[in-house]
């Protein structure tokens, strides 16, 4: 098929995808608006101590050592001896321990040794409440635990001010997209399994009879 | 569709539509060169393709070229030519047949100057029959001779053995076929049909094309001759000068 009959059958049926992308923007943006919750995340960046044997200078090597070193804290932070005490602490009576590792999140920043604890609530102070709490249990937990010298908080966890999720523009965006790539897609099935004869060249080829008149359709 | 818009050949002789139906005249007239067609039977595949209103236009455009022009309801099941030309349909074709009365008396003038119609008459309980007469045929010839161009309107060939009676007895059967409603094996079986009775198929009147279906080379050229001089210059630049009636 050549490009131009593509454009036609796009033409034809642009109601259908005109119509499913609304449909699914409309939807994405409903969703979105007014049906997640938002969730606010707040963070607190710590920097660990940490003996390397290497002497002058930090070199590569240390990067990765910190990239893996990134890992073993990520699993301490959502391990269910440092959630429990988070929710002890905080006085979370009905959340489990593997509610909380699901709000928390460790990585490293910026490709230096810090790294950053996220919290993601509901609610932006307890957000922000969990962040401290989970930074500082950590902090207790990773110099008994790790062979670690020292951790200092440089920034404390503060009350997020916008929520994170969900990402409306971009979930409108997404949906749209998809809305008009299905649209697309319906339009090409329905017109591979439309056997009806449609142009003069469809009569030359099925019936093998010459067209002798073209009549369009009268103009309302 | 019946009633003034179908007529548009007579109703608007200049537009794009009208062009297209004398395209076709024209392309009928010249299909043939030893032995012209005077008496074509038009048929479709199915109901519902515009039969009959393709075949009223065509009709009024031969009419309209001079040709003394008759067209003949012979859906004796559902006819609808009386309809579109608003006339009475007590007296038709049926009269002639079966009572053998003279078919002059039955005929009627349409808005169309040089254009006779003879409506069905009253729906007969047997019209194949009718229609395979001795009668039929000696009707067909009288009108042969009265006449330049007859136009007869059958029934589907699909659903009732009509047309394909019909077409072993005329010159030309033109088959019309609305785009984007029949389905293939549908069209290929009317065409099997036809020539199972060895029917003289001038062709296919591709009917119903949509707007969209701009790509194809006969809209452009139909749409085109049709538009006015100004107007077509937008659409397509062609600075050639051709004679724009279409004669």
């Amino acid at each position: 098929m050549e490009l131009r009959e593509y454009l036609q059958i796009i033409r034809k049926r642009l109601w259908v995808v005109i119509l499913i992308t609304l449909l699914s923007t409309t939807t994405s943006a409903v969703i979105s608006f007014f049906v997640l919750k938002p969730i606010y995340q707040s963070n607190t960046t710590l920097y660990v101590f940490k003996k390397i044997d290497t002497q002058g200078g930090i070199a590569y090597n240390d990067l990765l050592v910190g990239n893996q070193l990134v890992k073993d804290y990520r699993e301490l932070v959502k391990s269910r001896l440092v959630s429990s005490t988070v929710i002890q602490e905080l006085g979370l009576k009905d959340m489990t321990t593997s509610q909380m590792a699901a709000k928390l999140g460790v990585s490293l920043k910026n490709d230096t040794r810090l790294i950053e604890i996220t919290a993601q609530d509901t609610d932006p102070e307890m957000a922000k409440e969990i962040a401290n709490k989970v930074a500082e249990v950590f902090k207790k937990k990773v110099v008994e635990l790790m062979d670690v010298e020292n951790v200092q908080i440089i920034d404390k966890a503060e009350v997020p001010l916008t929520p994170v999720k969900p990402k409306k523009e971009l979930n409108v965006a997404i949906a749209a997209f998809v809305g008009l790539m299905t649209g697309l897609g319906i339009i090409f099935l329905i017109e591979y399994l439309d056997n009806t004869i449609k142009t003069p060249e469809d009569v030359q080829k099925h019936l093998g009879l010459p067209v002798i008149g073209t009549i369009s359709v009268f103009p309302e | 569709m019946s009633g003034e818009r179908s007529l548009i050949a007579h109703t608007n002789p200049k537009s794009p539509i009208s062009e297209a139906y004398r395209v076709l005249r024209t392309n009928i007239q010249f299909s043939s060169v030893d032995k012209p067609l005077k008496v074509i039977v038009v048929t479709s595949a199915g109901p519902g393709e515009g039969k009959t209103t393709t075949m009223a236009n065509l009709a009024i455009t031969f009419a309209q070229s001079g040709s003394r022009t008759l067209l003949i309801d012979a859906d004796l099941r559902k006819p609808k030519v009386h309809r579109t030309f608003y006339l009475s349909n007590q007296k038709g074709m049926t009269n002639v047949l079966a009572q053998h009365d003279d078919y002059k008396q039955h005929i009627q003038k349409s808005a169309a100057e040089n254009l006779d119609v003879l409506t069905s008459g009253p729906i007969p309980p047997n019209p194949s029959e009718l229609l395979s007469s001795n009668s039929m045929k000696q009707f067909i010839e009288k009108v042969r001779q009265d006449y330049d161009i007859v136009l007869i309107d059958a029934p589907p060939v699909g659903t009732v053995t009509d047309a394909a009676i019909l077409s072993t007895i005329v010159d030309g059967t033109m088959l019309v076929t609305a785009s984007g409603q029949v389905e293939i094996e549908a069209a290929q079986r009317a065409k099997e049909l036809l020539e199972k009775v060895k029917a003289n198929i001038i062709g296919v009147v591709l009917n119903k094309l949509s707007k969209n279906a701009q790509g194809n080379y006969y809209y452009y050229y139909y749409y085109y001759y049709g538009e006015d001089e100004d107007k077509a210059k937008k659409k397509r630049k062609k600075p050639r000068k051709e004679n724009r009636d279409g004669r």
